[in-house]
């Protein structure tokens, strides 16, 4: 017995040992992968590829929208965008800290905002993006969020059970020299899906009497410590409303007190805001391919009107 | 308590920990109370009705000892009703009701009785066979009655075969706990082979072919053609991943505290007609069935030649059937079990004489594609919702390539082509175990032949298999239901 309990030591230690060289190899895959189509924007962010001085940053509605060679085009500089699908603005702001820590500071920041900007901003959708940057760091920022237990921290390969496939796309990968395309041009990708009313037909059904979205007081904080960031850093922030479709809209009762939230924002703090939510584009379902996201057509009109305005604030 | 759980990877190593520490007789306690924790890990208070068969069958089994043939007889039916009464309460009362106000509706009228509101208690149908083969055994003077109480509760409640097997028998199981087990370096690391192949097969392959046959079989009506035929074949391979699975950890974890259960599988693949089939498919029960009703009946209808035996195999698949679950779809699995056993039986010469003109190259590999289509076909009543949705399958089967429809199937694996790449590489590996299996020998022995290093690579290697390669969103055992 005593042999059999020394081997299972021994084989236990080098179980362990092996655990935490395998999960290094295959994060070190998956951030090459496109097994979540997150992956490039994090690659770019964490290895300073990103040469920008127009940053746009948001939601899905911003990697769908906003097209950073409009902006490219007609200001002949560099854009990227950082919208993270799925996501409120306390990660996009942790997305933005990583950003600036490892790339050049920029010299404007389009915020995409809508009428969810201040809503609970609790992390529970797609996981896989986060899997090989679960670091201590951002276990201290999010530890209070029940999307992430303890043990995917701190148990090596513990993460990779939640979903299937992460491990073997990560292990695939792991000696490709740079990273997978993920189909998008510097974050963003416009679609030309066409539309679909499941989304405001399952709201309509939950909500029949329409919907209050809730106010986050935490996310308003963090969203002033922001403004205030981007001022002592003399970066120009802009804020943009773009299209989303009325019949969403419609649904909102409390739409408008978020509007003026953004109109008071940024009366106080000296920086502009372009509302889009209320043009033509709007009101026609040929412009998008769900409520929330327009589709190529409807981006594509939706740019040339921002560019066309941001020219009287990017030089 | 699921045996693909962190939970029962504590339990298991604390418990045999135990074990081995123990002096021998305290070691029957401390399985007894570990078997009643890991039960009542499911829902507590169902221990209640184990405990009341065995309290029925333990002094059943000393009446029927003590008594002369007359009464013995009365004891052993009392014990069976007590058994299949419970069955009967908590697994096809509401069955049977439903039938009823289905029956009464036809006539116009209404059912009285009412419904139950009980949930079926984990793996009733396997530990009340058990207890039942005790009391027959003890009947028919195979097994001399257990006198010690606890021994007996142990029999019937041994956690590794507790919720779904293998289904002992008292003369192969009750005198192991009376022996003292001393530790052995290569039984106990044979064990947990054993186990971590078992594993293996249930998170890595089962689980991973659940996502999609739950995909089909959760809305058969969205599915036409060749995306059918995939939900069929992934439950196919999925069904025996998971119940052999499970098995193979029963038997492994038992082995490595020095008890022989029964073997449950034998590589069901590989069987040229379902006879053969039944002889490697769930072994304890086939052998259950065969011991106490099929043989039985045979022998009591023996003057019937050959429609002795078609009588008895219809009752026993019929009854087989049932015992899956109280539904028609169960029956009609049963059935078409019984009536291709039935065509073997009546076919038996003709079979033999193509077999003899038929070149083996191409009439072997033809049977076993012939049984395992037939029984992956039946299958589909076994796994679909209601007897609807499978004849929904079986006529829709064929209509078809849909290949847009096949491609929203396989959506369901995150990982698209790393998954399909993971569960391809794993049933290839299981492919080359079987046939090493089949045509060799034993595949822990000739892993024990190699030098250490090797052995690790391989037990190393499965162990990040299952966890990186496994699939734990769906852990529940198919045959935990019944």
């Amino acid at each position: 017995m005593k042999k059999f309990v020394l081997k299972l030591m021994l084989f236990t230690t080098t179980i362990i040992a092996l655990a935490y060289v395998l999960q290094w190899v295959i994060d070190t895959g998956l951030k090459k992968s496109n097994y979540s189509p997150e992956y490039k924007e994090w690659y770019d962010i964490y290895e300073s590829k990103i040469k920008a001085d127009i940053i746009i940053q948001g939601s899905s509605r911003s990697w769908v929208h906003f097209s950073p060679k409009a902006l490219e085009d007609e200001f002949h500089l560099p854009a990227y965008n950082l919208g993270i699908n799925g996501q409120q603005f306390p990660l996009q702001k942790w997305r933005f800290d990583m950003f600036l820590r490892y790339n050049k500071k920029p010299r404007y920041i389009i915020q995409s905002v809508d009428a969810n900007f201040f809503n609970n901003p609790v992390i529970s959708y797609d996981f896989n993006q986060f899997i090989p940057y679960l670091n201590n760091e951002f276990e201290n920022r999010f530890k209070n969020n029940s999307f992430f237990t303890e043990l995917d921290f701190n148990l090596p390969l513990y993460k990779y059970t939640h979903t299937d496939g992460a491990a073997a796309a990560g292990l695939l990968n792991s000696f490709n020299k740079s990273p997978r395309s993920n189909g998008k041009y510097k974050g963003f990708k416009a679609y030309t899906k066409n539309w679909n009313a499941n989304l405001v037909d399952c709201f309509k059904i939950k909500n029949p009497n329409g919907f209050r979205v809730s106010f986050d007081t935490l996310t308003y904080s963090l969203f002033t410590q922001f403004i205030q960031q981007c001022k002592n850093q003399n970066i120009e922030l802009i804020l943009v409303y773009s299209p989303v479709h009325a019949s969403l809209q419609n649904q909102i009762i409390n739409r408008d007190s978020i509007k003026n939230i953004f109109i008071d924002l940024s009366q106080k703090n000296n920086i502009k805001y372009l509302d889009y939510s209320t043009i033509p584009l709007c009101t026609e379902t040929a412009y998008f391919y769900n409520a929330n996201h327009m589709n190529s057509k409807g981006v594509d009109i939706f740019n040339k009107l921002l560019v066309t305005d941001l020219k009287k604030i990017i030089k | 308590m699921l045996f693909n759980s962190v939970q029962f990877l504590f339990f298991f190593v604390i418990v045999t920990g135990l074990y081995f520490v123990l002096p021998h007789k305290f070691r029957w306690m401390l399985l007894l109370a570990s078997s009643c924790y890991f039960y009542m890990a499911f829902v507590p208070i169902y221990i209640l009705i184990l405990g009341f068969t065995i309290v029925i069958d333990y002094f059943a089994g000393i009446m029927i000892e003590n008594s002369t043939e007359k009464k013995r007889r009365l004891y052993l039916i009392l014990s069976l009703i007590a058994n299949i009464g419970v069955l009967a309460i908590f697994k096809y009362y509401n069955f049977i009701n439903e039938n009823l106000s289905f029956l009464c509706k036809a006539l116009g009228g209404e059912n009285p009785i009412p419904f139950l509101k009980i949930l079926l208690p984990i793996g009733l149908s396997f530990h009340t066979f058990q207890a039942m083969s005790y009391t027959i055994e003890v009947y028919r003077g195979n097994q001399k009655a257990e006198r010690h109480f606890g021994i007996y509760a142990l029999y019937v409640m041994f956690y590794p075969q507790l919720v779904a097997g293998p289904i002992e028998r008292p003369q192969n199981l009750l005198h192991q706990f009376y022996e003292q087990h001393y530790f052995d370096y290569k039984r106990v690391t044979d064990g947990l082979k054993l186990m971590l192949w078992g594993f293996f097969k249930k998170v890595v392959i089962a689980d991973n072919l659940a996502l999609l046959s739950n995909v089909v079989y959760g809305d058969v009506y969205h599915y036409k053609g060749l995306s059918l035929v995939v939900g069929m074949l992934a439950f196919t391979v999925q069904i025996f991943c998971d119940f052999s699975g499970y098995s193979d950890i029963a038997i492994g974890s038992a082995q490595v505290m020095g008890f022989d259960l029964m073997t449950n599988f034998k590589r069901p693949f590989f069987s040229k007609n379902i006879t053969e089939f039944w002889r490697r498919w769930h072994i304890s029960l086939s052998t259950w069935f065969n011991d106490y009703l099929y043989t039985p009946i045979v022998v009591n209808r023996r003057y019937w030649n050959k429609w002795g035996v078609v009588l008895a195999l219809f009752i026993t698949f019929l009854i087989s059937g049932l015992w899956h679950g109280a539904a028609w779809k169960f029956i009609i699995y049963g059935l078409l079990h019984g009536l291709a056993m039935i065509f073997e039986v009546l076919t038996k010469k003709t079979r033999k004489n193509w077999s003899k003109k038929i070149p083996s190259y191409l009439y072997n590999p033809l049977s076993i594609f012939i049984t395992i289509s037939y029984v992956s076909f039946s299958w589909i009543f076994f796994r679909a919702n209601n007897v609807h949705d499978a004849l929904y399958v079986v006529t829709n089967i064929f209509k078809g390539l849909q290949l847009t429809e096949l491609s929203n199937v396989f959506k369901v694996w995150e990982g698209g082509n790393y998954t399909k790449l993971t569960v391809l590489a794993s049933l290839l590996i299981m492919k080359l175990v079987h046939h090493y299996q089949e045509n060799y020998g034993s595949m822990r022995a000739k892993i024990s032949m190699q030098i250490l290093p090797v052995r690790w690579i391989i037990y190393i290697a499965a162990i990040f298999a299952i966890i990186l390669l496994g699939a734990f969103q769906n852990t529940q055992f198919i045959y935990f239901q019944f």
